[in-house]
């Protein structure tokens, strides 16, 4: 189990989390959900172990970071918001090198890297080096990357920006079949519907605090308010009409 | 008047383009303004340069000047010293800005055509293609102009010392002008030379290729140019020999730009007017290839700028199963090997960093080289190439070791460092900085003992063991100490250069590789004259060698990697009390 207890992150003067906490359980999809500046990629930074939080902590199975650095990396895969890769190396050569430096066996990653390359239809370009890869073959070689080591938990930022929609279904039935398997899966996103489609609970997350905690199962029932609007009330945002009115106006003058 | 040319599509397109010919890419804000110091540190070198030359001339002109002044020695001065002296040093004067253009266009070689990027951006703007190409071309003019401008301003008071004398036949005004044109011309030829090449090899090679083949370019162009420097400077000691109408300057450029300058203050000898004959044909040529490189290019840009990369010829190559299981290491170690080999392969910037320090140390040994030739033919004594001899290792490790760090340091895609910061483990950390330390090693030590080695044999004979010993440990020592405090992984780190003034940073530099040459000289003298002092000097380089190693590894195992660089003045805690 993966679980935040009272994260707190100040940057300087300003507060980016404020006493976060969630848990997310074997078999769970967690949707992170917040509008820009809410703290999501700061709660992932946190819980993957690129920023060291001001107060709390994240434990992975009971033990957090600091206790055991390489148990704690080695259990999980990570694909960030911008797919920032070594874009002078091949796929093949990226993936080598995550695998050589997660100290997996010679003979493993001579079997899965090329295998986990055809599955993701990047086969054709194992050859090319990455710089002239769209963002969707970057934002695959990242997934594939971060499952490698076959980890427990996945820690998502954002992983469907750029891809097509073959790519994405793709993705959606694989995050089931791993969350089936008993994986955790935390999922930071912006995105309402695959929230809905994917996940089973939903974390919302406004100005680095937490607003709600919910089921998805229990959004859009009859009688329920759905999710969109459970997020436009917690996180309060405004009406959004008359905004793009007054921007129809500015183009059209 | 500015605000007129904003509103030009081709004066935003330029100032865009020529921005980014100054920028590199991989700094960080931080490292981006100490870049820009560092800029200025060159330019501020380079015209203190043309002014200590100028101090340094004008002893010589101001001899050349007095008609009877003998010295005691009865010899009276007349004009053909003074006319010798000044054709050996138009040559320098001459030969100075083509190599600053010549260093900075090689440098700037990957953005001298409207690339992918450029067009994928552009031209779905109300932006013509033509407007592009034009701008990007403007833009490249500018670049290299600017430079020239620079290093001809640098050149400007010895320029005027030279010509400016009792001697000097024609009017100073004159003889400017006739310099001006055939030393800008010289600078803009070079600048086209590249171009053409650079332009060439886009077209002509496949995509799948070119980033090869631009590589062995770049690569091979800044070695040249560093390699051609102690031959520039040789320049102003053949005067003689260009009055002779010697043809061995028909392979000179800045000497076919001589013949210009010659012709045109009206001495058209044959010799001046086949050597301007050439500069003309270059010209011609360079401009002619330059420009249909743009022209093709600009009409026929999506099959050769959009064309697919050919996967199919791109296979990598395949290591013999028996020695792959012979090479085989801990994951985490051969996971840096070919990673650093990649990027050095594949990254500009890092070949750029590695070769241009590494030709100068070349260029300094043959140097030494070429004086020796020099005294050899007056003296007829072994002795100074024996001394060259030995001191040629001790200077190319040290340049190569210096070269191979400064590519290592240099960051590529800072931002996907995070995959480093991710798996970074205390058990494999020793392991990975010793493979860095290895490569450091193979490519600065190693790899130039082995080069020079034969000429060694071929000298020294069965000495050159123990120079060649001596040398190998002295670079181990010297890696060692450059190593000591390294705490990265390769281009993973934030780079901050200009960490400490620049001419301070020269004067140690310089310093140390004096101290480096000159203590490794002595040793190698001292073992070959004294047989047992050879164990002994072994054994005592072995000893620090093995004591700075153990220092190393202690820290590499006790403190965490590092992915930002400090600055001097930042306090940054090693956090060792957390082990």
């Amino acid at each position: 189990m993966l679980e935040a207890r009272g994260l707190t992150k100040r940057f300087g003067g300003a507060l980016a989390l404020d006493k976060v906490s969630f848990r997310v359980n074997r078999g769970e999809i967690v949707g992170y959900l917040g509008p820009n500046g809410s703290g999501k990629s700061t709660t992932v930074n946190i819980v993957v172990g690129l920023l060291e939080p001001t107060s709390g902590a994240v434990t992975l199975d009971g033990r957090t970071l600091s206790e055991d650095p390489t148990g704690y990396h080695n259990k999980f895969g990570y694909v960030p918001e911008e797919p920032y890769l070594y874009t002078h190396l091949t796929a093949t050569e990226y993936l080598t090198l995550i695998a050589r430096l997660r100290r997996l066996s010679h003979t493993r990653l001579e079997k899965t890297i090329p295998e986990l390359l055809r599955l993701l239809q990047l086969h054709d370009s194992r050859y090319s080096t990455m710089a002239a890869f769209s963002k969707g073959m970057r934002q695959r070689v990242l997934l594939a990357a971060a499952l490698l080591h076959n980890p427990d938990l996945l820690v998502l930022d954002e992983p469907f920006a750029g891809l097509d929609v073959n790519a994405g279904l793709l993705f959606r039935a694989l995050l089931g079949l791993l969350a089936a398997d008993g994986r955790m899966i935390l999922f930071s996103t912006h995105r309402f519907d695959m929230v809905e489609k994917l996940c089973s609970r939903v974390v919302i997350l406004s100005s680095g605090r937490i607003v709600a905690e919910h089921d998805v199962a229990a959004f859009g029932t009859t009688g329920t308010p759905t999710l969109e609007d459970t997020f436009c009330q917690v996180t309060k945002q405004a009406d959004f009409r008359p905004l793009a009115r007054e921007i129809l106006d500015t183009i059209q003058a | 008047m500015r605000l007129m040319l904003d509103e030009r599509p081709w004066y935003q397109l330029t100032t865009h383009f020529f921005r980014g010919l100054f920028d590199f890419g991989v700094l960080s804000d931080a490292g981006s303004d100490a870049f820009r110091r560092v800029l200025i540190g060159i330019v501020a070198a380079t015209l203190s340069f043309g002014l200590l030359l100028t101090r340094t001339y004008l002893a010589k002109y101001t001899a050349l000047s007095e008609l009877f002044h003998d010295f005691g020695t009865g010899y009276k001065l007349t004009r053909e010293p003074y006319q010798l002296a000044v054709l050996g040093d138009s040559a320098l004067v001459i030969a100075f800005p083509m190599l600053i253009v010549g260093f900075v266009v090689v440098l700037g070689s990957n953005s001298l055509f409207p690339d992918e990027i450029d067009c994928r951006v552009l031209l779905p703007l109300p932006v013509s293609r033509r407007v592009v190409f034009a701008s990007k071309a403007l833009a490249v003019m500018l670049f290299a102009s600017l430079f020239a401008i620079a290093a001809h301003a640098a050149m400007m008071p010895l320029v005027v010392l030279m010509w400016d004398n009792r001697w000097s036949e024609q009017g100073l005004l004159a003889r400017l002008v006739a310099h001006g044109f055939a030393s800008l011309g010289a600078s803009l030829v070079t600048a086209l030379m590249i171009i053409a090449v650079a332009g060439a090899l886009l077209i002509c090679v496949p995509r799948s290729r070119l980033q090869v083949a631009s590589m062995a370019f770049r690569g091979a162009a800044l070695c040249g140019l560093v390699l051609s420097i102690p031959l520039a400077f040789r320049l102003p000691t053949t005067g003689a020999l260009i009055a002779s109408e010697s043809p061995l300057f028909y392979v000179a450029p800045p000497v076919w730009f001589l013949g210009v300058e010659q012709l045109l203050l009206g001495n058209a000898t044959p010799y001046f007017l086949r050597l301007a004959q050439i500069a003309a044909a270059a010209a011609v040529a360079s401009f002619a290839i330059a420009l249909a490189s743009y022209v093709f290019l600009y009409q026929r840009f999506e099959r050769v700028i959009f064309r697919p990369v050919s996967g199919a010829d791109r296979f990598p190559r395949q290591r013999i199963p028996f020695l792959r299981h012979l090479r085989r290491r801990q994951p985490s170690t051969s996971a840096i090997s070919p990673f650093i080999r990649a990027t050095l392969m594949r990254s500009p910037l890092h070949q750029s960093a590695f070769v241009a320090i590494s030709a100068s140390g070349a260029g300094l040994v043959l140097n030494g080289f070429i004086g020796h030739s020099s005294t050899r033919a007056l003296s007829n004594a072994d002795e100074p190439l024996i001394t060259t001899v030995i001191w040629a290792p001790f200077a190319l490790v040290f340049a190569m070791t210096v070269a191979v760090r400064a590519a290592l340091v240099l960051p590529i895609e800072l931002r996907a460092n995070w995959i480093f910061r991710l798996t970074e483990d205390e058990a494999t950390r020793p392991e990975e900085l010793n493979t860095v330390v290895r490569t450091l090693i193979l490519m600065g030590v190693v790899l130039p003992l082995a080069m020079l080695f034969p000429v060694e044999w071929a000298i020294l004979g069965p000495r050159a063991i123990h120079c060649t010993s001596i040398a190998f440990l002295c670079g181990l020592v010297l890696v060692e100490l450059q190593m000591a405090d390294w705490r990265r992984i390769p281009f993973t780190c934030s780079y901050a250069p200009s960490r400490q003034f620049v001419g301070l940073k020269m004067l140690i530099g310089v310093t140390a590789f004096v101290l480096f040459t000159m203590i490794g000289s002595r040793l190698v003298w001292y073992s070959v004259s004294h047989p047992a002092g050879w164990l002994g000097v072994m054994t005592i380089l072995g000893a620090v060698f093995l004591y700075l190693r153990r220092q190393r590894l202690w820290l590499s195992r006790e403190a965490a990697l590092m992915f930002e660089d400090v600055l001097p003045n930042e306090v940054e805690p090693l956090k060792l009390s957390e082990y």
